[in-house]
Protein backbone atom coordinates (compact mmCIF):
# COMPACT_ATOMS: atom_id res chain seq x y z
CA UNK A 1 0.00 0.00 0.00
CA UNK A 2 1.42 3.40 -1.10
CA UNK A 3 2.24 5.00 2.33
CA UNK A 4 1.08 8.52 1.58
CA UNK A 5 -2.64 6.62 1.37
CA UNK A 6 -4.12 6.76 4.80
CA UNK A 7 -5.62 3.54 5.51
CA UNK A 8 -9.88 3.08 4.54
CA UNK A 9 -9.77 2.24 9.01
CA UNK A 10 -7.70 5.48 9.65
CA UNK A 11 -9.40 7.62 7.14
CA UNK A 12 -10.00 11.33 7.73
CA UNK A 13 -13.14 11.34 5.47
CA UNK A 14 -16.24 13.04 7.64
CA UNK A 15 -18.66 10.67 9.41
CA UNK A 16 -21.05 11.53 6.70
CA UNK A 17 -18.65 10.44 3.62
CA UNK A 18 -18.50 6.88 5.68
CA UNK A 19 -22.32 6.48 6.53
CA UNK A 20 -23.58 7.43 3.26
CA UNK A 21 -21.33 5.27 1.32
CA UNK A 22 -22.49 2.60 3.98
CA UNK A 23 -26.13 3.10 3.43
CA UNK A 24 -25.69 3.53 -0.37
CA UNK A 25 -24.31 -0.07 -0.57
CA UNK A 26 -27.24 -1.27 1.33
CA UNK A 27 -30.05 0.43 -0.69
CA UNK A 28 -27.78 -1.07 -3.61
CA UNK A 29 -28.11 -4.27 -2.13
CA UNK A 30 -31.93 -4.37 -1.61
CA UNK A 31 -32.18 -2.75 -5.15
CA UNK A 32 -30.49 -5.70 -7.01
CA UNK A 33 -32.56 -7.41 -4.26
CA UNK A 34 -35.92 -6.19 -5.59
CA UNK A 35 -35.07 -6.61 -9.42
CA UNK A 36 -33.95 -10.15 -9.34
CA UNK A 37 -37.54 -10.71 -7.42
CA UNK A 38 -39.07 -9.60 -10.19
CA UNK A 39 -38.17 -12.81 -12.61
CA UNK A 40 -39.53 -15.07 -9.68
CA UNK A 41 -42.29 -16.32 -7.97
CA UNK A 42 -42.60 -16.05 -4.50
CA UNK A 43 -41.54 -19.57 -3.39
CA UNK A 44 -37.84 -18.96 -4.66
CA UNK A 45 -37.31 -15.26 -4.40
CA UNK A 46 -39.44 -12.87 -2.31
CA UNK A 47 -38.94 -9.65 -3.16
CA UNK A 48 -38.09 -6.70 0.01
CA UNK A 49 -41.85 -5.82 0.31
CA UNK A 50 -43.11 -9.20 0.29
CA UNK A 51 -40.50 -9.97 2.66
CA UNK A 52 -41.38 -6.94 4.94
CA UNK A 53 -44.93 -7.98 4.78
CA UNK A 54 -44.72 -11.51 6.18
CA UNK A 55 -42.41 -9.90 8.96
CA UNK A 56 -45.37 -8.00 9.72
CA UNK A 57 -47.45 -11.02 10.12
CA UNK A 58 -44.63 -12.92 12.28
CA UNK A 59 -44.65 -10.64 14.94
CA UNK A 60 -48.35 -10.17 14.89
CA UNK A 61 -48.14 -14.11 16.41
CA UNK A 62 -47.37 -14.56 19.96
CA UNK A 63 -45.68 -17.98 18.75
CA UNK A 64 -42.58 -16.38 17.33
CA UNK A 65 -41.83 -14.19 20.72
CA UNK A 66 -41.91 -18.03 22.05
CA UNK A 67 -39.46 -18.87 19.72
CA UNK A 68 -37.45 -16.06 19.73
CA UNK A 69 -37.06 -16.33 23.51
CA UNK A 70 -35.73 -19.92 23.10
CA UNK A 71 -32.96 -18.80 20.37
CA UNK A 72 -31.71 -15.47 22.57
CA UNK A 73 -31.28 -17.81 25.51
CA UNK A 74 -29.78 -21.10 23.97
CA UNK A 75 -27.31 -18.14 22.23
CA UNK A 76 -26.87 -15.98 25.40
CA UNK A 77 -26.31 -18.99 27.35
CA UNK A 78 -23.57 -20.13 25.40
CA UNK A 79 -22.27 -16.79 24.33
CA UNK A 80 -21.54 -16.60 28.21
CA UNK A 81 -20.06 -20.16 29.12
CA UNK A 82 -17.59 -19.55 26.04
CA UNK A 83 -16.33 -16.38 27.02
CA UNK A 84 -16.36 -17.51 30.95
CA UNK A 85 -14.18 -20.56 29.62
CA UNK A 86 -12.11 -19.02 26.58
CA UNK A 87 -10.92 -16.20 28.87
CA UNK A 88 -10.13 -18.08 31.77
CA UNK A 89 -8.38 -20.63 30.05
CA UNK A 90 -6.69 -18.45 27.95
CA UNK A 91 -4.87 -16.37 30.92
CA UNK A 92 -4.13 -19.24 31.99
CA UNK A 93 -2.88 -20.65 29.24
CA UNK A 94 -0.98 -17.40 28.32
CA UNK A 95 0.47 -17.49 31.46
CA UNK A 96 2.03 -20.97 31.87
CA UNK A 97 4.30 -21.73 29.50
CA UNK A 98 4.03 -25.55 29.75
CA UNK A 99 0.16 -25.22 29.49
CA UNK A 100 1.03 -23.37 26.35
CA UNK A 101 2.69 -26.14 24.69
CA UNK A 102 0.17 -28.52 25.95
CA UNK A 103 -3.33 -26.81 24.96
CA UNK A 104 -2.03 -26.26 21.54
CA UNK A 105 -2.31 -29.40 19.46
CA UNK A 106 -6.23 -30.09 21.61
CA UNK A 107 -6.97 -25.86 20.54
CA UNK A 108 -5.61 -26.65 16.81
CA UNK A 109 -8.15 -29.42 16.59
CA UNK A 110 -11.09 -28.07 18.14
CA UNK A 111 -11.19 -24.77 15.95
CA UNK A 112 -10.80 -26.94 12.64
CA UNK A 113 -13.85 -29.56 13.19
CA UNK A 114 -16.99 -28.05 11.73
CA UNK A 115 -19.75 -26.85 13.92
CA UNK A 116 -22.44 -29.11 12.04
CA UNK A 117 -20.43 -32.65 13.19
CA UNK A 118 -20.68 -31.19 16.52
CA UNK A 119 -24.34 -30.73 15.90
CA UNK A 120 -25.11 -34.14 14.80
CA UNK A 121 -23.47 -36.21 17.42
CA UNK A 122 -24.70 -33.71 20.74
CA UNK A 123 -28.19 -34.50 18.89
CA UNK A 124 -27.01 -38.34 18.82
CA UNK A 125 -26.43 -37.78 22.53
CA UNK A 126 -28.67 -35.76 24.05
CA UNK A 127 -31.70 -35.61 21.69
CA UNK A 128 -33.77 -32.54 20.94
CA UNK A 129 -33.65 -29.42 22.97
CA UNK A 130 -31.64 -26.98 24.22
CA UNK A 131 -28.71 -28.86 25.39
CA UNK A 132 -27.18 -29.81 21.65
CA UNK A 133 -27.07 -25.85 20.54
CA UNK A 134 -25.96 -24.63 23.74
CA UNK A 135 -23.18 -26.92 24.49
CA UNK A 136 -21.99 -26.79 20.79
CA UNK A 137 -21.57 -23.25 21.05
CA UNK A 138 -19.52 -23.34 23.99
CA UNK A 139 -17.70 -26.49 22.22
CA UNK A 140 -17.02 -24.20 19.02
CA UNK A 141 -16.94 -20.47 20.30
CA UNK A 142 -14.45 -21.29 23.18
CA UNK A 143 -11.36 -22.24 21.47
CA UNK A 144 -11.39 -19.37 19.13
CA UNK A 145 -11.97 -17.26 22.33
CA UNK A 146 -9.17 -18.71 23.78
CA UNK A 147 -6.60 -18.01 20.67
CA UNK A 148 -7.74 -14.36 21.08
CA UNK A 149 -7.07 -14.30 24.67
CA UNK A 150 -3.98 -15.99 24.45
CA UNK A 151 -2.59 -13.57 21.49
CA UNK A 152 -3.32 -10.75 24.48
CA UNK A 153 -1.63 -12.54 27.07
CA UNK A 154 1.43 -12.82 24.87
CA UNK A 155 1.19 -9.09 23.59
CA UNK A 156 0.93 -7.81 26.67
CA UNK A 157 4.32 -5.42 26.89
CA UNK A 158 7.06 -7.40 28.88
CA UNK A 159 8.49 -4.11 30.27
CA UNK A 160 4.52 -3.22 31.70
CA UNK A 161 4.83 -7.17 33.52
CA UNK A 162 8.40 -6.50 35.00
CA UNK A 163 7.27 -3.06 36.42
CA UNK A 164 4.21 -4.54 38.41
CA UNK A 165 6.81 -7.38 39.48
CA UNK A 166 9.37 -4.97 40.74
CA UNK A 167 6.79 -2.54 42.31
CA UNK A 168 5.29 -6.15 44.25
CA UNK A 169 1.68 -5.41 42.75
CA UNK A 170 -0.65 -8.24 43.73
CA UNK A 171 -2.13 -10.70 41.75
CA UNK A 172 -6.17 -8.59 41.36
CA UNK A 173 -4.33 -5.35 40.98
CA UNK A 174 -2.77 -6.65 38.18
CA UNK A 175 -5.44 -8.34 36.80
CA UNK A 176 -7.76 -5.83 36.39
CA UNK A 177 -5.83 -2.54 35.84
CA UNK A 178 -3.13 -3.94 34.16
CA UNK A 179 -3.90 -7.39 32.04
CA UNK A 180 -7.37 -6.94 31.20
CA UNK A 181 -6.78 -3.37 29.65
CA UNK A 182 -3.90 -4.40 27.69
CA UNK A 183 -5.72 -7.03 26.12
CA UNK A 184 -8.58 -5.32 26.10
CA UNK A 185 -8.89 -5.22 22.33
CA UNK A 186 -8.21 -8.85 22.06
CA UNK A 187 -10.89 -8.99 24.20
CA UNK A 188 -13.84 -7.23 22.67
CA UNK A 189 -12.90 -9.37 19.59
CA UNK A 190 -13.05 -12.46 21.21
CA UNK A 191 -16.34 -11.49 22.23
CA UNK A 192 -17.17 -10.64 19.11
CA UNK A 193 -16.04 -13.51 16.94
CA UNK A 194 -18.36 -15.62 20.15
CA UNK A 195 -21.63 -13.35 19.46
CA UNK A 196 -21.38 -14.44 15.85
CA UNK A 197 -20.52 -17.81 16.28
CA UNK A 198 -23.17 -18.03 19.06
CA UNK A 199 -26.37 -16.88 16.52
CA UNK A 200 -24.85 -18.73 13.44
CA UNK A 201 -24.56 -21.96 15.55
CA UNK A 202 -27.79 -21.75 17.19
CA UNK A 203 -29.75 -21.19 14.14
CA UNK A 204 -27.91 -23.96 12.37
CA UNK A 205 -28.34 -26.50 15.91
CA UNK A 206 -31.94 -25.32 16.12
CA UNK A 207 -32.39 -25.77 12.06
CA UNK A 208 -31.12 -29.47 12.38
CA UNK A 209 -32.28 -30.55 15.59
CA UNK A 210 -34.74 -28.63 17.50
CA UNK A 211 -38.68 -28.16 18.25
CA UNK A 212 -38.40 -24.37 18.59
CA UNK A 213 -36.42 -21.73 18.17
CA UNK A 214 -36.05 -19.52 14.90
CA UNK A 215 -33.48 -22.01 13.19
CA UNK A 216 -36.38 -24.52 13.89
CA UNK A 217 -38.72 -21.91 12.21
CA UNK A 218 -36.93 -21.68 9.48
CA UNK A 219 -36.49 -25.47 8.95
CA UNK A 220 -40.32 -25.19 8.81
CA UNK A 221 -40.88 -22.78 6.25
CA UNK A 222 -38.08 -24.65 3.89
CA UNK A 223 -40.18 -27.39 4.38
CA UNK A 224 -43.63 -25.56 3.69
CA UNK A 225 -42.00 -23.74 0.60
CA UNK A 226 -42.50 -20.55 2.37
CA UNK A 227 -39.68 -18.85 0.86
CA UNK A 228 -40.82 -15.29 2.42
CA UNK A 229 -41.66 -16.47 5.74
CA UNK A 230 -38.09 -17.81 5.75
CA UNK A 231 -36.70 -14.50 4.45
CA UNK A 232 -38.33 -12.60 7.31
CA UNK A 233 -36.84 -14.88 9.79
CA UNK A 234 -33.95 -14.05 8.32
CA UNK A 235 -34.20 -10.33 8.68
CA UNK A 236 -35.39 -10.60 12.31
CA UNK A 237 -31.63 -13.14 13.13
CA UNK A 238 -29.91 -10.34 10.91
CA UNK A 239 -31.51 -7.75 13.13
CA UNK A 240 -30.71 -8.81 16.64
CA UNK A 241 -26.95 -9.85 15.22
CA UNK A 242 -26.42 -6.57 14.31
CA UNK A 243 -28.03 -4.70 17.47
CA UNK A 244 -26.07 -6.43 19.51
CA UNK A 245 -22.33 -6.50 17.44
CA UNK A 246 -23.16 -2.07 16.50
CA UNK A 247 -25.57 -1.11 19.55
CA UNK A 248 -23.96 -3.11 22.75
CA UNK A 249 -20.22 -4.82 21.37
CA UNK A 250 -18.65 -2.20 19.39
CA UNK A 251 -19.50 1.08 21.76
CA UNK A 252 -18.45 -0.92 25.07
CA UNK A 253 -15.29 -1.61 22.84
CA UNK A 254 -14.55 1.83 22.05
CA UNK A 255 -15.80 3.16 25.45
CA UNK A 256 -13.44 0.71 26.79
CA UNK A 257 -10.71 -0.64 24.77
CA UNK A 258 -7.02 1.37 25.99
CA UNK A 259 -6.37 1.26 22.16
CA UNK A 260 -9.19 3.45 21.13
CA UNK A 261 -8.92 5.48 24.77
CA UNK A 262 -5.20 6.11 23.82
CA UNK A 263 -6.16 7.16 20.05
CA UNK A 264 -8.48 9.90 21.86
CA UNK A 265 -6.13 11.32 24.16
CA UNK A 266 -3.96 11.67 21.24
CA UNK A 267 -7.00 13.42 19.67
CA UNK A 268 -7.18 15.18 22.48
CA UNK A 269 -4.16 16.60 22.51
CA UNK A 270 -3.79 17.82 18.73
CA UNK A 271 -7.34 19.65 19.73
CA UNK A 272 -5.05 21.08 22.36
CA UNK A 273 -2.47 21.87 20.66
CA UNK A 274 -4.67 23.59 17.67
CA UNK A 275 -7.16 25.67 19.51
CA UNK A 276 -4.25 26.25 22.16
CA UNK A 277 -6.62 26.55 25.44
CA UNK A 278 -6.68 24.83 28.38
CA UNK A 279 -8.27 21.27 28.30
CA UNK A 280 -12.39 21.86 28.93
CA UNK A 281 -13.11 20.88 32.47
CA UNK A 282 -15.63 18.23 31.23
CA UNK A 283 -13.15 16.39 28.83
CA UNK A 284 -10.17 16.16 31.91
CA UNK A 285 -11.02 12.74 33.61
CA UNK A 286 -10.44 13.03 36.63
CA UNK A 287 -10.25 9.61 37.65
CA UNK A 288 -10.66 8.71 41.63
CA UNK A 289 -9.37 5.55 40.49
CA UNK A 290 -8.72 4.44 44.62
CA UNK B 1 24.99 -1.44 54.83
CA UNK B 2 21.69 -1.14 52.73
CA UNK B 3 22.54 -3.87 49.95
CA UNK B 4 26.02 -6.07 49.24
CA UNK B 5 26.83 -7.79 46.06
CA UNK B 6 29.25 -10.26 46.92
CA UNK B 7 31.34 -11.54 43.88
CA UNK B 8 28.16 -11.42 42.03
CA UNK B 9 28.27 -13.22 38.71
CA UNK B 10 25.47 -13.60 36.15
CA UNK B 11 25.36 -14.79 32.60
CA UNK B 12 22.83 -15.26 30.37
CA UNK B 13 22.45 -17.71 27.80
CA UNK B 14 26.19 -19.23 28.40
CA UNK B 15 27.17 -15.37 27.91
CA UNK B 16 28.79 -13.86 30.52
CA UNK B 17 27.67 -10.42 31.79
CA UNK B 18 29.03 -9.39 34.92
CA UNK B 19 32.17 -11.03 36.59
CA UNK B 20 32.74 -11.16 39.89
CA UNK B 21 31.14 -7.58 41.07
CA UNK B 22 31.22 -6.63 44.35
CA UNK B 23 29.84 -3.27 45.86
CA UNK B 24 28.23 -2.01 49.40
CA UNK B 25 25.77 0.31 49.48
CA UNK B 26 25.28 2.37 52.44
CA UNK B 27 21.67 3.89 53.91
CA UNK B 28 21.27 7.33 52.45
CA UNK B 29 24.06 6.72 50.06
CA UNK B 30 23.88 7.62 45.99
CA UNK B 31 26.39 5.52 43.82
CA UNK B 32 26.32 5.85 40.32
CA UNK B 33 27.23 3.29 37.39
CA UNK B 34 29.26 4.14 34.47
CA UNK B 35 29.76 2.07 31.32
CA UNK B 36 29.77 1.43 27.87
CA UNK B 37 26.67 0.61 26.41
CA UNK B 38 25.68 -3.54 27.48
CA UNK B 39 28.18 -3.77 29.83
CA UNK B 40 25.41 -4.92 31.85
CA UNK B 41 24.70 -1.66 34.20
CA UNK B 42 20.87 -2.65 33.69
CA UNK B 43 21.46 -6.41 34.82
CA UNK B 44 22.88 -4.72 37.97
CA UNK B 45 19.92 -3.13 38.88
CA UNK B 46 17.06 -5.66 38.31
CA UNK B 47 19.77 -7.87 40.09
CA UNK B 48 19.75 -5.27 43.18
CA UNK B 49 15.55 -5.15 42.31
CA UNK B 50 15.76 -8.81 43.11
CA UNK B 51 14.01 -9.76 39.83
CA UNK B 52 17.15 -11.60 38.78
CA UNK B 53 19.28 -13.79 40.50
CA UNK B 54 22.92 -14.39 40.14
CA UNK B 55 24.27 -17.55 39.10
CA UNK B 56 27.08 -17.11 42.09
CA UNK B 57 27.79 -14.99 44.49
CA UNK B 58 25.56 -13.48 47.29
CA UNK B 59 23.35 -10.13 47.32
CA UNK B 60 22.72 -9.13 50.57
CA UNK B 61 19.88 -6.64 51.34
CA UNK B 62 18.27 -5.49 54.68
CA UNK B 63 15.21 -3.99 53.34
CA UNK B 64 11.89 -5.55 51.91
CA UNK B 65 10.66 -6.90 48.92
CA UNK B 66 8.50 -4.77 48.43
CA UNK B 67 11.05 -1.76 49.61
CA UNK B 68 12.04 -0.43 45.49
CA UNK B 69 11.41 2.13 43.61
CA UNK B 70 12.48 1.88 40.19
CA UNK B 71 12.34 4.42 36.91
CA UNK B 72 13.25 2.86 33.87
CA UNK B 73 14.85 3.92 31.01
CA UNK B 74 11.40 3.45 29.04
CA UNK B 75 9.59 5.06 31.31
CA UNK B 76 7.09 1.73 31.77
CA UNK B 77 3.65 3.95 32.21
CA UNK B 78 0.37 2.47 31.99
CA UNK B 79 -1.13 4.40 29.04
CA UNK B 80 -4.56 3.50 29.21
CA UNK B 81 -4.59 5.37 33.14
CA UNK B 82 -4.10 9.01 34.42
CA UNK B 83 -1.27 10.25 35.84
CA UNK B 84 -2.43 10.00 39.32
CA UNK B 85 -3.67 6.34 38.26
CA UNK B 86 -0.54 5.31 37.32
CA UNK B 87 0.74 6.27 41.14
CA UNK B 88 -1.94 4.73 42.68
CA UNK B 89 -1.03 1.57 40.61
CA UNK B 90 1.83 0.85 43.05
CA UNK B 91 0.65 1.78 46.25
CA UNK B 92 -3.06 -0.09 46.28
CA UNK B 93 -1.30 -3.30 47.57
CA UNK B 94 0.62 -1.61 50.16
CA UNK B 95 -2.08 0.85 51.49
CA UNK B 96 -5.51 -0.28 52.70
CA UNK B 97 -6.57 3.77 53.23
CA UNK B 98 -8.19 4.79 50.13
CA UNK B 99 -7.86 8.59 51.52
CA UNK B 100 -3.93 8.18 52.36
CA UNK B 101 -3.40 6.62 49.04
CA UNK B 102 -4.72 9.40 47.25
CA UNK B 103 -2.98 11.84 49.00
CA UNK B 104 0.26 9.91 49.29
CA UNK B 105 -0.40 9.36 44.89
CA UNK B 106 -0.88 13.40 44.90
CA UNK B 107 1.90 14.38 47.00
CA UNK B 108 4.17 12.39 45.12
CA UNK B 109 3.09 13.93 41.89
CA UNK B 110 3.53 17.51 43.56
CA UNK B 111 7.30 16.62 44.40
CA UNK B 112 7.64 16.32 40.74
CA UNK B 113 5.86 19.53 39.89
CA UNK B 114 2.66 17.70 38.17
CA UNK B 115 -0.27 18.66 40.18
CA UNK B 116 -2.32 20.56 37.70
CA UNK B 117 -1.33 17.88 34.87
CA UNK B 118 -2.42 14.62 37.42
CA UNK B 119 -5.30 13.71 35.48
CA UNK B 120 -3.83 13.51 32.47
CA UNK B 121 -2.82 10.20 30.45
CA UNK B 122 0.74 9.71 29.78
CA UNK B 123 -0.03 10.02 25.48
CA UNK B 124 -1.03 14.02 26.28
CA UNK B 125 2.29 14.36 28.58
CA UNK B 126 5.30 15.38 27.02
CA UNK B 127 8.78 13.00 27.37
CA UNK B 128 9.71 15.16 30.15
CA UNK B 129 6.32 15.17 31.84
CA UNK B 130 6.08 11.36 31.70
CA UNK B 131 9.93 11.06 32.96
CA UNK B 132 8.30 13.10 35.95
CA UNK B 133 5.33 10.75 36.86
CA UNK B 134 7.88 7.25 36.43
CA UNK B 135 9.48 9.31 39.75
CA UNK B 136 6.69 10.35 41.34
CA UNK B 137 5.62 6.48 40.69
CA UNK B 138 8.83 5.66 42.32
CA UNK B 139 8.82 7.78 45.37
CA UNK B 140 5.30 7.32 45.92
CA UNK B 141 5.74 3.79 47.23
CA UNK B 142 8.57 5.09 49.90
CA UNK B 143 11.41 2.77 49.02
CA UNK B 144 14.39 2.30 51.17
CA UNK B 145 16.20 1.87 48.06
CA UNK B 146 15.67 3.84 44.62
CA UNK B 147 17.09 2.27 41.32
CA UNK B 148 17.33 4.92 37.94
CA UNK B 149 18.24 3.23 34.31
CA UNK B 150 19.50 5.86 32.39
CA UNK B 151 16.17 8.09 33.44
CA UNK B 152 17.30 10.95 31.16
CA UNK B 153 18.91 9.53 28.28
CA UNK B 154 16.12 10.62 25.83
CA UNK B 155 15.77 14.55 26.83
CA UNK B 156 17.83 17.53 25.46
CA UNK B 157 20.11 18.84 28.28
CA UNK B 158 18.44 21.44 29.84
CA UNK B 159 15.75 19.60 30.85
CA UNK B 160 18.06 16.53 31.93
CA UNK B 161 19.59 19.27 34.01
CA UNK B 162 16.15 20.48 35.80
CA UNK B 163 15.06 17.24 36.28
CA UNK B 164 18.61 16.11 37.73
CA UNK B 165 18.46 19.00 40.52
CA UNK B 166 15.05 18.05 41.42
CA UNK B 167 16.12 14.39 41.79
CA UNK B 168 18.98 15.35 43.52
CA UNK B 169 17.11 17.57 46.01
CA UNK B 170 14.55 14.79 46.65
CA UNK B 171 17.22 12.49 47.96
CA UNK B 172 19.09 14.54 49.53
CA UNK B 173 15.81 16.03 51.52
CA UNK B 174 14.47 12.27 52.13
CA UNK B 175 18.00 10.44 52.63
CA UNK B 176 17.74 8.07 50.03
CA UNK B 177 19.50 6.00 49.14
CA UNK B 178 20.05 4.77 44.93
CA UNK B 179 21.92 3.77 42.64
CA UNK B 180 21.91 5.40 39.44
CA UNK B 181 22.88 4.49 35.86
CA UNK B 182 24.35 6.58 33.33
CA UNK B 183 25.84 7.27 30.24
CA UNK B 184 26.47 11.01 31.35
CA UNK B 185 29.72 11.06 33.08
CA UNK B 186 28.29 14.68 34.61
CA UNK B 187 25.04 13.53 35.36
CA UNK B 188 27.08 10.84 37.21
CA UNK B 189 29.18 13.38 39.03
CA UNK B 190 26.28 15.64 39.85
CA UNK B 191 24.14 13.04 41.94
CA UNK B 192 26.09 10.54 43.61
CA UNK B 193 28.84 10.50 46.32
CA UNK B 194 30.78 7.49 44.43
CA UNK B 195 31.15 6.81 41.24
CA UNK B 196 31.98 3.22 39.58
CA UNK B 197 33.26 3.16 36.18
CA UNK B 198 32.50 0.07 34.79
CA UNK B 199 34.31 -1.91 32.49
CA UNK B 200 32.98 -3.64 29.14
CA UNK B 201 30.84 -6.95 29.45
CA UNK B 202 31.27 -9.17 31.40
CA UNK B 203 31.65 -6.37 33.49
CA UNK B 204 33.22 -5.43 36.77
CA UNK B 205 34.25 -2.30 38.75
CA UNK B 206 37.39 -0.63 36.30
CA UNK B 207 37.53 1.85 39.33
CA UNK B 208 36.17 3.84 42.18
CA UNK B 209 35.48 7.45 42.49
CA UNK B 210 34.66 8.97 45.83
CA UNK B 211 32.86 12.66 45.58
CA UNK B 212 33.16 14.46 48.46
CA UNK B 213 29.86 17.17 48.94
CA UNK B 214 31.03 20.55 48.70
CA UNK B 215 33.82 19.46 45.60
CA UNK B 216 35.29 22.78 43.59
CA UNK B 217 34.33 22.80 40.10
CA UNK B 218 37.94 22.11 38.97
CA UNK B 219 37.93 18.97 41.20
CA UNK B 220 34.97 17.47 39.32
CA UNK B 221 36.73 18.25 35.69
CA UNK B 222 39.06 16.53 36.71
CA UNK B 223 37.66 13.37 38.06
CA UNK B 224 35.41 13.97 34.90
CA UNK B 225 38.26 13.52 32.61
CA UNK B 226 39.60 10.30 34.30
CA UNK B 227 36.30 8.90 34.24
CA UNK B 228 35.74 9.52 29.86
CA UNK B 229 39.50 8.58 30.02
CA UNK B 230 39.03 5.24 31.90
CA UNK B 231 35.66 4.99 29.50
CA UNK B 232 37.12 5.78 25.91
CA UNK B 233 40.99 4.25 26.71
CA UNK B 234 41.16 3.34 23.24
CA UNK B 235 39.66 6.21 21.59
CA UNK B 236 42.24 9.33 20.20
CA UNK B 237 40.69 12.95 21.62
CA UNK B 238 42.49 14.60 19.78
CA UNK B 239 39.88 17.03 17.58
CA UNK B 240 37.83 14.74 14.96
CA UNK B 241 38.18 17.88 12.46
Amino acid sequence: MNRSMPSPATSNAPRWVKAGLAVLSVLLLIGVWDWAARSYPVSILPSPAETIEALGWLLGRDSFYHHLEMTLTRSGTGFTAAMFIGVVGGLLIGRFQWLYWFSNPLIAIATTIPPIFWVAIMIIWLGLGSGPPILVIIITATPLVMVNIIQGMQNIPPGLVEMATIFRVGFWNRLLRLYLPAMSGYLFAAALIATRFAWRTVIMAEFIGSSNGLGNRLAWSRQNLETDLAFAYMLVILTFSLVIEYGILRPAQSRFSWMTGHRRGQRLQRQLNTQNSPMPQAQRRRSHAA
Amino acid sequence: MLLEFRHVSKQFCNLPVIRDFSLSLAAGEVVSLVGPSGCGKSTLLRLAADVETPDSGQITRTFGADQVGFVFQDVRLLPWMTALDNVLFVLRDRIADRHLRQEKAERALQQVGLTEFESYNPGQLSGGMRKRVAIARALAVDADLLLFDEPFSDLDLPLRLRLLKDIGGILKRGGKSAIYVTHDVREALLLSQRVLVLAARPTYIKQTFHLSPGMSKPDLQVIEEQVIRLLGDEIDYTHFG
